[in-house]
């Protein structure tokens, strides 16, 4: 049984300044965020209870360690820094998951604080496993994970978790207090570091150009004025003017209406 | 004994025990308590650096310029890894009325270069790099952690302390506190006892974010180079001075006041700062400058007279808790004094270590080498200028009366003679109702003092 | 902001907002109310730089520990006999500066 709890470095956050909207960044205040710090406490408990193994990882420079250590300090049985500077939060997902499994294999829960973004979504989605996100509640009742989630106007749902799960947590739990001896034993911890190889995502990019319809060549009306011959063509002044006036009920019988237009006047090519 | 840290704690009494679990604790991961953990790490002793901040210097503020000349002893060519702001190369004192101002402004570029004098810095950054220096060397930094207490053996020595975490007793064989102007511990071990009512004034800072170069061109500046002005005069009369700092891309301005005058004037210090913002003199200087951080400190200001026992048996004090804050005017001065402070007190604690007594005899050498050094010769010599710097006449009227003889000599009153001076200085001391007699007397204990 | 701007004293909430704070769930300092409310001094309103001693209609004084600065002035001008019981937070909890 291996208990991820992934923390979260704060990267550079945005500042707003209120009088005239001018923005900058800023370094972030270094440390787990609160919800961070309960998704730990809440990997602490699900591995006290299950009698598993819990593993702080972080993305973060060497900095960051100093949170793992208090991650270890706290109870956590390894921590792992990922050296990684991942693009997207799918990047993330699979550098965390590339760098658990080669120096502890592949998890059975991991815990997430809500303000992870999708990272939670991507690595539930990578490794099909079930995911339940943004929870109140976190526990184990009978060797089963449980969490209660909020729904709209002010509802509950309660879900029976399978493992292996992803599952992130609202900063409700506030994480417990390291003893003194056991900090004191985690500075001297090295954090192993783990430069994970992920394969990354390319798109490919052209050269962006207007759009151009395809030419559609009509045979020459038969008119002796250019004019005439121009009249005929774009059909100006035919049937009073071009305007329509349709309502459609919604917005789908309103699209069914422009593409049927179009497609009757030869935009849109052959549609069938 | 209470579970926090505060005034009134009690120590707890516990058996002698048998063996510490560390040679030497410091409280507070301050300058002091750095310089005190880098010193015993690098003799070879264990040592554990409390901190009860997330980090080294979240709960400090200080007042603009830390002077590293100290730090040659400790760190051969500092500035070179410093995180240094801007390196002062002008230094001026201003002394204003609400309309009018005097300034005395110094420059040189020798500051501006190895060996340096003083810098602007950030609290976080300096604190935080001095206690990576203490960990490099061997030293142990816990932080978010609450000395509340001291553990002493039935004789009354220092053995320990105790913290707010889980089995958070810590036993060793030298307490060295650096706890801050606050001084829980000290007090708590009674180094103030038969002392006077140490006098702490308050800061309050606003640090403004500016463009680095349009603080180039309004402070007159190039490069790393930056200013620090010291003011007299600009706090309603009550106690106390201002002070206007630039950062890299950032100023700092605020004002240092005694907090029982704010309610005897009905004003507020962050109003105070306002006001100084305000100051025709300052206002071109910070004009735009958006607040990036509003903060606040006590400073011990009392000086010489008012330090408590430095040393007891398994216990010394050392930096803001001992009140080696020099606020003399021209000087304001504190990080400087507690690296030195902190650095003879982890000295005297590794001696003491080696000859296997830390008892208060067995640590008398950093009582007697802050008595030699700069650490308390200055505050020695300066002793009396706290009362006069702070006093109701350089408070109240000088300021006043020297921006109006400055007036008075410069200002052209045709077809009138210019005044003599003297005849002008007489005339401005009658303006103000000030004694020719106190004058003297200030002037003299100015010059003893400083001369 | 472009240099040249300026605006007036701006208000206070916005000042406290440039402070990072991380709220202990303990209250640090608690104010003593039934000694306040024979209190004729109020520094504490004038001097604590955080603004958190307010007073009230009933001559008491609102107290929250929140956003304090931990510096003490409070616990320095109070003349109240053992009107504030002043402790610092626990580990890691309050202010953090990060200009200082």
């Amino acid at each position: 049984m291996l208990v991820v709890a992934a923390l979260t470095w704060p990267g550079p956050r945005t500042v707003v300044d209120q009088l005239t909207g001018s923005t900058r960044t800023e370094e972030g205040r270094p440390g787990a965020s609160a919800a961070g710090l309960a998704a730990l406490e809440h990997a602490l408990r699900i591995g006290e209870s299950l009698g598993g193994k819990v593993v702080a990882v972080t993305i973060g420079p060497s900095a960051a360690e100093e949170m793992l250590r208090e991650a270890v300090a706290a109870g956590a049985g390894g921590a792992l820094r990922v050296d990684a500077d991942p693009t997207d939060d799918e990047a993330v997902a699979r550098a965390l998951l590339a760098a658990v499994a080669e120096r502890h294999g592949t998890p059975d829960v991991v815990v997430f604080g809500d303000d992870s973004g999708d990272v939670p979504g991507f690595l539930a989605a990578i490794t099909d496993t079930a995911q339940a996100l943004g929870l109140l509640e976190l526990t184990v009742e009978q060797g089963v994970l449980n969490g209660l989630r909020r729904l709209d106007k002010g509802r509950r749902e309660r879900l029976a978790i399978p493992m292996p799960a992803v599952c992130s947590v609202e900063p409700v739990l506030r994480p417990r207090r390291a003893g003194l001896p056991a900090m004191l034993a985690a500075r001297n911890t090295t954090i192993p570091v783990v430069k994970p190889v992920v394969p990354g995502w390319t798109v490919r990019a052209g050269t962006i150009r207007a759009y151009r319809p395809r030419a559609r060549i009509l045979p020459i009306p038969a008119a002796d004025q250019a004019r005439d011959r121009i009249v005929a063509l774009t059909n100006a002044v035919s049937a009073g003017g071009s305007a329509t006036v349709v309502t459609p009920p919604d917005a789908a019988a309103a699209a069914d209406l422009l593409l049927d237009y179009l497609s009757r006047h030869g935009y849109l090519g052959d549609t069938t | 004994m209470a579970e926090h840290a505060g005034p009134g704690t009690r120590s707890a009494v516990v058996d002698t025990p048998p063996q510490r679990e560390v040679d030497v604790v410091v409280v507070g991961a301050g300058p002091a308590g750095s310089a005190a953990a880098l010193e015993v790490a690098r003799a070879g002793h264990s040592v554990v650096l409390l901190e009860r901040g997330p980090f080294p210097g979240s709960k400090n503020v200080y007042g603009g310029v830390v002077y590293g000349r100290v730090l040659d002893e400790l760190v051969p060519r500092w500035w070179e890894q410093m995180p240094v702001q801007r390196w002062v190369t002008r230094r001026s004192t201003m002394i204003m009325t609400p309309t009018q101002a005097l300034t005395v402004d110094f420059r040189t570029q020798a500051w501006g270069g190895p060996p340096y004098n003083g810098a602007t810095a950030h609290r976080c950054d300096l604190d935080g790099w001095l206690a990576g220096l203490a960990t490099e060397a061997g030293a142990t930094l816990v932080p978010s952690t609450v000395a509340t207490g001291l553990l002493r053996d039935a004789s009354g020595a220092v053995v320990g302390v105790r913290t707010d975490r889980p089995d958070g007793d810590l036993t060793a064989k030298v307490v060295i506190a650096c706890d801050g102007v606050n001084s829980f511990l000290a007090k708590e071990a009674g180094m103030f006892v038969g002392k006077p009512t140490g006098h702490v004034t308050l800061g309050v800072k606003e640090t403004l974010r500016l463009p680095r170069n349009v603080i180039d061109e309004r402070f007159g500046v190039t490069g790393q180079h930056g200013v620090d002005i010291e003011i007299l005069g600009c706090t309603r009369g009550i106690p106390g001075g201002g002070f206007l700092y630039t950062n890299l891309d950032s100023v700092s301005v605020g004002v240092v006041v005694d907090p029982h005058g704010l309610a005897a004037k009905k004003v507020r210090p962050e109003e105070l700062v306002a006001e100084l913002k305000r100051h025709p003199a300052i206002e071109p200087l910070v004009r735009g400058g958006e607040l990036l951080e509003y903060s606040a400190h006590l400073i011990p200001e009392g000086g010489y007279d008012t330090m408590p026992e430095l040393v007891t048996d398994g216990f010394l004090v050392a930096g803001d808790a001992a009140a080696m804050c020099l606020a003399a005017g021209i000087w304001l001065e504190g990080v400087n004094f507690a690296i030195g402070a902190g650095m003879y007190a982890g000295r005297a604690a590794a001696d003491a270590l080696a000859a296997k007594d830390t008892s208060k005899s067995g640590l008398a050498s950093y009582q007697r080498m802050v008595d030699e050094s700069f650490v308390l010769g200055d505050h020695r010599k300066l002793r009396r200028v706290p009362g006069l710097v702070l006093g109701q006449r350089m408070q109240q009227e000088y300021p006043a009366v020297l921006c109006d003889l400055a007036q008075g000599l410069f200002q052209v009153d045709n077809p009138r003679p210019k005044p003599g001076l003297l005849k002008l200085i007489r005339r401005v001391l009658k303006w103000h109702g000030v004694k020719t007699r106190d004058v003297l007397s200030d002037a003299l204990t100015g010059v003893r003092s400083f001369g | 902001m472009s240099p040249g701007q300026s605006y007036g004293l701006q208000a206070f909430d916005d000042r406290m907002s440039t402070v990072d704070f991380d709220v202990a769930e303990r209250p640090h300092i608690t104010v003593d109310n039934d000694v306040c409310r024979s209190c004729q001094t109020t520094d504490c309103v004038y001097a604590c730089p955080a603004k958190l001693f307010v007073p009230t209609s009933d001559g008491g004084i609102l107290f929250n520990y929140e956003q304090c600065f931990e510096c003490g002035t409070c616990y320095q001008v109070c003349s109240g006999e053992n009107a504030l019981s002043w402790t610092y937070p626990d580990g890691g909890h309050g202010v953090a500066f990060r200009k200082g």
